[in-house]
């Protein structure tokens, strides 16, 4: 069940309003039924998950209650490092085996043997690494004594798989998201028109932008020795745009859906274009995964007085991790790679490029400098964007020589001039509400309603109008 | 509650306004960068969907009804059939798959009983996720219930799109010009009785589509709705065969990612529990020349694979209305 499907119209409508029909004072009742439907909502992909979702969802309630009421700090650790290796586990296992099978064979085969161990047919459970982080991250807080545990098993259930984050984020942490599990939320017209607007955009970047660039990549990537180097620069252009617009896109929706139910989801972009240097532009980039890493990796570890070669180390350490949590390719890993090593020479650099572009949301209007950042920031992204995007290394290897061997002053085959001014019209207004909580925010607030509303139809209309008759499922969904 | 209710329901009133407007003056006017959810008046216009539908208003009785894909317009000679005193009339559209042919079964069926009613089966369209071929069908036919099924059959918003222009009238004109069609810009000839032929003969060259199997598992809901077209069937103790039409074996040779064995296998495995399974390639011999392209047969072709059916439907003891014995 996509949110861009009929079928999720139809469920958000039933729990919409039988959410807000429920008495204010008996909110319990509202996530009880907010909970249902989550679970009814992941079942539509493979109702045989909803268990594993169920058993992480209880290991993380009760190893939490355990960490909590104990006084033993012996006995506090073991439980911390139960839930951490179960869940882990569950995840290495359904992500990673077969990954590590793989690499194990190639590496007998590399020695002259002839291995004979096959991998096995494991179907990846949805959403598996986001609501694995999610109860993670409880675990973790109860125990650093962050948070307090949560005793009420449908409020803790619903904070791991309320449906708009359950399957690809953003991941959210105990402190912010579960005390507005706890309390009831009064019905306020103006949030619900505000998650609205932010889900209308999020669903035109989705099904308009992404899934028009897909049609482009998808062809391209499929078979790159058959396209000239234009074409595959075109399309490694595109295809950065359709992950931002897809990922991002379903973000805003997550967001927008959550905020319809007066709950406010961690905001995972903020228009990373406009960034001033790489760093940046990785730092507004699913933003709730980076936190994640910051709060319980690099943190814990890296203090203030610390040295610059270990918060370097820790960098890099981040971001190798973050490639192999998106999954077992080599590909993700050398993404995370490649992505540390320009994040930290763009810290390096950061006097030299603060002194010339001032921050993006001072600014009406781009400067000279502005754009070459967006330029080099692009081309730096698209770069990454190619490795992950591409099976294995061997056939980005082919894509990197088919742009260098067959790069010719032409058009690009697959070339839109429609799809290219789409993507002008989303930075356009991406610029407009890039200072905002998202970018619908204040777009429109001001006019009168005739305008508000015409912009609403056109944004719409395009939607109805260029939204390619296949749509592709979010890229995210796989990690 | 109340006021984003109504706020909401005047917002969504003046957008589906101002949407119909749009969605007709682009229909009407043709312009070429938004037309991608737009009904294209031409699209699969050689297959005579508006002459067939129409044609088969004015049919009263028939011994076979055949449903199933383009296959079935092209591949099954009405000519064979009534010169062996039998009155067939075909129903296939493009990409028909299963949850297609539910409604064209259930909603023709009521109109005209037939002695059989044969199904021209393929594996692919078990396979496919989409297809979107419910528009020419909805474009292209009177107003009726099962308008609105196809609709739900695969829902989109070309679909979507087609209904409005049709429910407000503006495909009529189109609908009208139609049903004089006798030969495409492909040179098919329409016979009547839901079949038409052509002469062109396989050429290799030719780009064929690019057919992918990515899975071999078929999709729930095909599986579902074969399922009920066949109770639908015995409930109505209506005889039905499933037939597998002829394949390209050159084609399967020299471009198919699969071969015509797994494909004979697949097809197979997913029909012949259903029984009274068919796969025409074990009734006769097909060469290329009996092909007009990668899949569709020409009027040779055509002529064989329709006389290889005969046998079957005599033991099935299918005889024309005016020697019927069966109940």
């Amino acid at each position: 069940m996509l949110f861009n499907s009929l079928s999720f119209l139809a469920f958000f409508i039933v729990i919409f309003f039988g959410y807000w029909i429920i008495p204010l004072k008996k909110w319990k009742y509202r996530n009880l039924l907010l909970l249902t439907g989550s679970y009814f909502f992941y079942a539509q992909w493979d109702w045989r998950f909803c268990f594993l979702l169920g058993f992480s969802t209880l290991l993380d309630y009760f190893s939490g209650i355990i960490i909590s009421n104990s006084d033993s700090k012996i006995k506090k650790r073991f439980w911390l490092f139960v839930s951490i290796i179960i869940n882990v586990g569950i995840l290495g296992y359904f992500k990673y085996v077969n990954f590590f099978i793989d690499s194990f064979n190639d590496l007998l085969v590399s020695v002259g043997l002839q291995p004979n161990i096959s991998t096995l047919n494991i179907i990846l459970p949805v959403g598996i690494s986001f609501y694995t982080f999610h109860g993670l991250s409880y675990v973790l807080d109860v125990y650093f004594g962050k948070f307090k545990v949560e005793k009420n098993i449908i409020n803790y259930s619903l904070f791991v798989c309320f449906f708009p984050m359950l399957l690809a984020g953003p991941i959210e942490r105990a402190p912010h998201l579960l005390p507005q599990l706890t309390v009831g939320h009064r019905f306020n017209y103006q949030r619900i028109v505000d998650g609205m607007r932010q889900f209308l955009w999020g669903f035109f970047k989705k099904v308009v932008i992404a899934d028009n660039c897909a049609m482009v990549v998808n062809q391209v990537f499929q078979d790159p020795g058959q396209h000239s180097g234009t074409t595959l620069v075109y399309a490694a252009f595109l295809f950065i745009f359709q992950v931002y617009a897809d990922f991002s896109g379903y973000s805003d929706m997550a967001l927008g859906t959550a905020r319809m139910f007066g709950i406010q989801l961690m905001k995972n972009f903020d228009t990373p274009f406009f960034s001033r240097d790489l760093a940046e532009f990785v730092g507004r980039w699913h933003i709730s995964l980076s936190t994640w890493f910051k709060y319980y990796i690099y943190k814990p570890a890296v203090k203030a007085n610390s040295s610059d070669a270990r918060k370097y180390f820790f960098v890099f350490l981040i971001f190798l991790i973050s490639g192999f949590w998106h999954g077992a390719k080599w590909t993700y890993i050398m993404v995370g790679i490649f992505a540390a090593i320009f994040v930290i020479i763009s810290v390096i650099l950061r006097p030299w490029t603060n002194r010339f572009v001032k921050n993006y949301k001072t600014v009406t209007i781009p400067t000279p400098g502005h754009i070459i950042m967006i330029i080099l920031n692009l081309s730096a992204a698209t770069f990454l964007a190619v490795i992950f995007r591409n099976d294995n290394i061997h056939t980005t290897n082919a894509f990197a020589y088919g742009i260098l061997t067959r790069f010719s002053l032409s058009f690009p085959k697959f070339m839109s001039w429609f799809l290219l001014s789409l993507i002008l019209f989303m930075l356009i207004v991406e610029w407009c509400g890039r200072k905002d909580h998202h970018i619908m925010e204040k777009i429109g607030q001001n006019w009168s309603v005739y305008f508000r509303w015409g912009f609403y139809i056109v944004v719409l209309l395009l939607i109805a109008l260029a939204m390619p008759q296949n749509q592709e499922e979010f890229i995210y969904f796989q990690f | 509650m109340k006021r984003l209710i109504l706020v909401f329901s005047k917002f969504l009133l003046i957008s589906m306004l101002i949407y119909c407007l749009v969605i007709i003056t682009l229909y009407k006017s043709n312009f070429k960068i938004f037309n991608t959810n737009i009904p294209n008046n031409e699209h699969r216009r050689y297959s005579f969907t508006a002459r067939r539908l129409e044609e088969f208003e004015k049919v009263k009785k028939t011994d076979i009804l055949i449903f199933g894909s383009s296959l079935v317009l092209k591949n099954y000679d009405s000519r064979v059939f009534k010169s062996n005193d039998l009155h067939s009339f075909g129903l296939g559209t493009s990409s028909q798959r299963p949850s297609m042919t539910e409604v064209f079964v259930k909603h023709y069926l009521k109109k005209v009983k037939s002695k059989i009613v044969i199904i021209d089966v393929n594996p692919y369209l078990m396979l496919m996720p989409d297809t979107f071929e419910t528009v020419n069908v909805i474009m292209d036919s009177k107003k009726n219930v099962s308008d609105f099924e196809l609709f739900f059959t695969e829902p989109g918003l070309l679909a979507f799109n087609a209904l409005i222009i049709k429910y407000l009238g503006f495909a009529e004109t189109n609908r009208l010009e139609k049903l004089n069609d006798s030969v495409s810009d492909k040179k098919d000839k329409y016979v009547g009785n839901g079949f038409s032929y052509s002469q062109l003969v396989y050429d290799e060259k030719v780009k064929t589509p690019n057919i992918e199997i990515e899975s071999l598992q078929p999709l729930q809901e095909q599986v579902k709705s074969l399922d009920r077209i066949i109770e639908f069937l015995k409930s109505e103790q209506i005889n039905y065969l499933l037939v597998l039409s002829p394949i390209n074996e050159d084609y399967f040779l020299k471009k198919s990612k699969i071969k015509s064995k797994q494909f004979r296998d697949l097809s197979r495995n997913y029909f012949a529990k259903y029984g009274n399974y068919f796969d025409s390639n074990d009734l006769a011999e097909y060469q290329k020349t009996d092909f007009m392209d990668f899949s569709h047969l020409n009027e040779t072709g055509a002529k064989k694979f329709t006389k290889s059916l005969l046998p079957i439907l005599k033991k099935k003891n299918i005889k024309s209305h005016t020697s019927s014995n069966l109940p």
